[in-house]
């Protein structure tokens, strides 16, 4: 790579907008039927959540509301900056399809089902 | 005083078990210990924001998942103080509350007029400043 090639692609990378991301406290509990994740994410409603799947790793970006708080002087800042980003990645044990996801009081919770072969199932005997 | 349960992963085995978090960062490394570690008796403390306008001093903190009865806020002595009451659902009706966070605010503070909002998890206080703190033209006659 010549001198010239690295400096091209300095240059891009530095125009590039770096953005900054949170990992939110997240818990897993195991269900029956299904698997709950939920995360903190305060300052978030449903319009910041943006969840996406692509093969097999489940990716939740929650961002923000734009809040008053960008238009006042800072005086001492203690809560890290940045949207809130987390990616799992999923064995084959769940329906994707059957993902559902709500945000109360900035807190996602996703519930995602168990697939039908992987549920505990009772055997009779004959 | 009763302890709260969160319901954060308690050992990095149960959680790699079901998913694969995939290769560990540092940071991934270091929030697990913390989790293993620290369990319910270490809560790291609340982080608060400052921040002013021309009108008032602004308190802002991450309260997620709490609804707003379950908040208290305290203001004496120039010193703000939230709590968390946790209402025990039993015959005998105590309430127990922790406390989140303590600052001191400024001087200058119109205590009277002290509100507070809590939106999608966030807490923010709204102190107004008193008048005579409010910046002013002065006239030059």
């Amino acid at each position: 790579m010549s001198t010239h090639e690295i400096e091209q692609v300095t240059n891009t990378s530095e125009a590039v907008e770096r953005r900054q991301w949170r990992k939110p406290k997240h818990s897993l509990r195991e269900n029956t039927d299904d698997f709950a994740l939920s995360l903190d994410v305060p300052g978030v409603n449903r319009e910041g959540v943006n969840i996406s799947f692509d093969d097999g790793l489940l990716t939740i970006e929650a961002v923000k509301m734009r809040q008053a708080t960008e238009e006042w002087t800072v005086l001492s800042r203690e809560i890290p900056e940045g949207d809130f980003r987390l990616s799992v990645r999923l064995n084959k044990l769940i329906d994707v399809d059957k993902i559902t996801a709500e945000v109360a009081a900035g807190v996602l919770t996703l519930s995602l089902p168990k697939a039908e072969t992987a549920k505990p199932r009772k055997i009779a005997v004959n | 005083m009763k302890l709260i349960r969160y319901a954060y992963p308690s050992s990095s085995a149960a959680l790699n078990r079901f998913f694969d978090i995939g290769a560990p960062r540092i940071e991934q490394l270091s929030s697990l210990f913390d989790d293993f570690f620290s369990g319910d008796l270490a809560r790291s403390e609340v982080g608060v924001n400052l921040y002013e306008d021309t009108h008032n001093y602004y308190v802002k903190l991450e309260l997620p998942g709490l609804n707003k009865e379950s908040i208290d806020i305290d203001l004496e002595n120039s010193v703000l103080t939230i709590r968390q009451t946790v209402a025990e659902k039993s015959d005998h009706s105590e309430a127990n509350t922790r406390c989140v966070r303590t600052l001191k605010i400024p001087d200058g503070v119109d205590v009277d007029k002290v509100g507070a909002s809590h939106v999608d998890g966030v807490l923010t206080v709204t102190l107004p400043k008193e008048i005579a703190r409010q910046p002013r033209q002065i006239e030059v006659k």
